[in-house]
C-alpha cells in the first residue's frame, strides 16, 4: 500500500501541494486530476522519488519512502515520466530491456528476452523492436516507454505503476488502449496511480480519483461522485454537464452549449 | 500473468540472446585484431627498421629460448628500450583518453562532451605551464630530472584541481546537476585558459617552447618508468568500467529515470569523473595534451557497433589504442629524424572523420 500523509511540498518560496493525503491500495487504479499548475505531476514527482517534501510523509508498503535504496524501488514500482528523450541510437527492444536491468547483474537471460517481447506485444509496438528508438514517431516513443515501465514490474506481484500523462501523444486507439491495460494491471493485484487531463477517461477507467485544485484535495472518492458538474465548475471553471447516450451506455462529461471559452 | 495474456503472442523468442553475444565478441574480436596490427606496424617501422622475423628472434631470445632468426644487438636494445615503452604508453593513454571521453559523452547525455571541454585538459596545462615558467627559478634548486617529475605532478594535480572546483560549483541544494556540471566546466575552463594565457605571455622564449611542444603532446618520453607511472590510473578505469555500463546505459534515459531503475545517480556521477580526472590527468602529465581521440573513437565506435555500453567502452579502449599506437608511429617518421607534434596529427586526422560522422548523423536524423 501507499500511503500519503498530510504531504506538502514548497519549491522556491511557492506551495505547490498542501496537506494532501490518501492511501493506494494494490489492485486500485487511481487518476489524478485538476487544471494547470494545480499539483498533479509535482505529487507523481513525490511518489517517485524525484522531489523530497517538504512536509508529511510517503510510506511505500508501510515503510518510508525516504528509507528505501533506489535499487529496493527499482523492483516494487515502475514510472513513466512526462519527458522521455533519448539521443542515443538505442533499438527499442534495447529500451525495453532496460527495464528489466534491476533483475540481472550482468547479461540480460532469455526469460528476460521473453518479458521484454511480451511488453512490446502488450503495447502493439513489437514490430518496431528493431526500429531505433530515436527515429519512432512520439506517439510510438510513448508505447516503447510503457513498455519499458511494465517490463520493469512485469513479475511483482502487487507492484506500483506511477504513470505521468500516459496518453500524451498517442492516437484514440492507443489512448484507450494504454488505460485499459492500466484497468487490466489493477485486476490483476497492481497499485496504478495515473496523472490524467481527459476526464472523461479517468471517469470511464480508474477506480478511485483525487482531484487537485492549487496544491490542495479538493475532493477524492470514486469518479461519479468526484466528477459532478458543480465540482468540476468550481476547480476548472467550466460548467459541464454529464451527457448519456441515446442507445444509452455510459454517460460522458461535456461543456454546457452555451460555453463561451473566452469573451472578445 | 502470462497464463492470462490474450494480446499477440510474441513472435520473436530467444535465441536471439546467444547471437547478441556472439556479434559482441565479434566486435571486439575485430578491434583486438586491429590493435595487434597496430602494435607490429609500430614496432617494425622506424628510423632503424625491424622485421617480423627479426622481431621474432628478439623476442624467442628475450624468453630464454634459442633464437628463432637472427638479429642485430642495437635492434634489440631499441626494441625494449625506445619502441616497446613508447607503445605500452600509447595503447595505455589511447585507451584511456577514449575511454575518458566515452565516459563524459554518456555522464553529460551530450556527443561533445570530451576531457578538454570540462577543464581537466585546461586545469592540467595551467599547472603544468605554472611549473614551467615557475620552474626556471627553482631548476637550480631542484635539478633536472626532480623538475620533469615536478612538471607530471603538477599536470596531475592541476586536473583534479579543476574538476573539483568544476563539481563544487555544480552542486545545487546539495546535488550535482549534470547539465550546471557542464556550464560550470565551460567557465571554468575559460578562465583557466585566460590564466595560461597570462603566463604564457610572461613567459621567456626558451619557456614559450617547451610550453608549446607540452601543448601539443609527445609521447617522445616514454620510458619503462612513465609506463609503470601512469598504470595504475589508467588500468583501474579499464578495469573498473564494465561495471559502469549498465548504469550508462539507463542515464541514457534521463537522470530521473535512471534513479527510478535502480541507478543511485550521485554515486555514478562521482565515479565517472573520478575515473575521468585519474585517467586524463595521469595521461596529460606524461604526454601533454592529445586532442580529439577521446571526441573522435567512441563516435566512430557507436556508429559502427551501436550505443550500448559495454561494447561501447571496451570497443573506445581498444580502438583508441590502435589509434593512438598509428598515429604515434607517423609522429616518428613523418619528418624523421625530427618528430611532428602527435596532437597535431590526431587533430588532422580526427577532423575529417569528426565532419564526416557530424554529415552522416544529420542525413540519418533528416530521413
Amino acid at each position: 500500500m501507499i500511503e500519503v500523509n498530510n504531504l506538502s511540498v514548497s519549491l522556491g518560496g511557492k506551495e505547490l501541494l498542501k496537506n494532501v493525503s490518501f492511501r493506494v491500495r494494490p489492485g486500485q487504479f487511481w487518476a489524478i486530476v485538476g487544471p494547470n499548475g494545480a499539483g498533479k505531476s509535482t505529487l507523481l514527482k513525490v511518489l517517485s522519488r524525484d522531489l523530497a517534501p517538504s512536509g508529511g510523509e510517503v510510506l511505500f508498503n508501510a515503510r518510508p519512502l525516504a528509507k528505501y535504496q533506489n535499487q529496493e524501488l527499482a523492483q516494487v514500482r515502475a514510472v513513466l515520466s512526462q519527458h522521455n528523450q533519448v539521443s542515443l541510437p538505442f533499438k527499442a527492444e534495447e529500451i525495453v530491456m532496460m527495464g528489466r536491468y534491476p533483475y540481472h547483474e550482468h547479461e540480460p537471460t532469455d526469460a528476460d528476452y521473453a518479458i521484454v517481447h511480451r511488453c512490446l506485444a502488450k503495447v502493439e509496438a513489437l514490430h518496431l523492436a528493431d526500429r531505433l528508438y530515436p527515429t519512432l514517431s512520439g506517439g510510438e516513443q510513448q508505447r516503447v516507454q510503457l513498455a519499458r515501465t511494465l517490463a520493469q514490474i512485469w513479475e511483482v506481484p502487487q507492484g506500483y505503476l506511477l504513470l505521468d500523462e500516459p496518453t500524451n501523444g498517442l492516437d484514440l486507439k492507443h489512448q484507450y488502449q494504454t488505460l485499459h491495460l492500466a484497468r487490466e494491471l489493477a485486476g490483476r493485484g497492481y497499485g496504478v496511480v495515473a496523472v490524467l487531463h481527459d476526464l472523461n477517461m479517468a471517469l470511464h477507467y480508474a477506480d478511485r480519483l483525487l482531484l487537485l485544485s492549487k496544491g490542495s484535495t479538493y475532493a477524492e472518492g470514486t469518479p461519479a461522485e468526484v466528477l459532478n458538474p458543480a465540482a468540476i465548475e468550481a476547480v476548472y471553471g467550466i460548467a459541464v454537464q454529464w451527457v448519456t447516450p441515446a442507445e444509452g451506455g455510459t454517460c460522458f462529461i461535456m461543456p454546457q452549449p452555451d460555453f463561451q471559452p473566452i469573451s472578445l | 500473468m502470462s497464463q492470462t495474456d490474450t494480446l499477440t503472442q510474441p513472435r520473436r523468442e530467444a535465441g536471439t540472446f546467444t547471437a547478441r553475444r556472439r556479434s559482441r565478441a565479434g566486435a571486439l574480436g575485430l578491434l583486438a585484431a586491429l590493435l595487434v596490427l597496430a602494435v607490429l606496424i609500430s614496432v617494425c617501422t622506424g628510423a632503424m627498421a625491424i622485421s617480423l622475423p627479426e622481431l621474432a628472434g628478439i623476442v624467442t631470445q628475450q624468453l630464454g629460448m634459442e633464437a628463432a632468426y637472427p638479429f642485430e644487438e642495437h635492434q634489440k636494445i631499441i626494441f625494449w628500450f625506445m619502441r616497446l615503452p613508447r607503445i605500452c604508453l600509447g595503447i595505455l593513454i589511447g585507451a584511456g583518453l577514449s575511454v575518458a571521453g566515452a565516459l563524459l559523452q554518456s555522464l553529460f547525455r551530450n556527443p561533445l562532451a570530451d576531457p578538454m571541454l570540462i577543464g581537466i585538459s585546461s586545469g592540467a596545462t595551467l599547472f603544468a605551464v605554472l611549473a614551467i615558467v615557475l620552474g626556471t627559478f627553482f631548476s637550480g634548486l631542484l635539478g633536472g630530472l626532480l623538475g620533469s617529475y615536478l612538471l607530471s605532478f603538477a599536470a596531475f594535480m592541476g586536473a583534479c584541481l579543476a574538476i573539483l572546483l568544476v563539481y563544487q560549483l555544480s552542486k545545487v541544494n546539495g546535488r550535482s546537476q549534470i547539465t550546471t556540471m557542464l556550464l560550470a566546466g565551460i567557465a571554468i575552463n575559460a578562465f583557466v585558459n585566460a590564466l595560461t594565457g597570462l603566463l604564457i605571455s610572461m613567459a621567456n622564449d626558451e619557456q614559450l617552447r617547451s610550453i608549446t611542444f607540452w601543448g601539443l603532446g609527445s609521447l617522445g618520453g616514454a620510458t619503462w618508468t612513465t609506463v609503470l607511472t601512469v598504470l595504475p590510473f589508467i588500468g583501474l578505469t579499464l578495469l573498473y568500467m564494465p561495471r559502469l555500463a549498465k548504469s550508462l546505459n539507463l542515464l541514457a534515459l534521463g537522470e530521473s529515470q535512471a534513479a527510478h531503475l535502480g541507478v543511485n545517480t550521485t554515486r555514478l556521477k562521482r565515479q565517472t569523473i573520478l575515473l575521468v580526472t585519474l585517467t586524463v590527468g595521469a595521461s596529460v602529465a606524461v604526454a601533454g595534451t592529445i586532442g580529439f581521440v577521446g571526441l573522435v573513437i567512441p563516435h566512430i565506435i557507436r556508429q559502427a557497433f551501436g550505443p550500448h555500453h559495454r561494447l561501447v567502452l571496451s570497443g573506445s579502449a581498444l580502438a583508441g589504442a590502435a589509434v593512438l599506437t598509428l598515429a604515434d608511429t607517423l609522429s616518428r617518421t613523418l619528418v624523421a629524424p625530427s618528430e611532428l607534434p602527435i596532437g597535431v596529427l590526431t587533430a588532422l586526422m580526427g577532423t575529417p572523420v569528426f565532419v564526416y560522422i557530424l554529415l552522416k548523423e544529420k542525413r540519418y536524423t533528416h530521413d
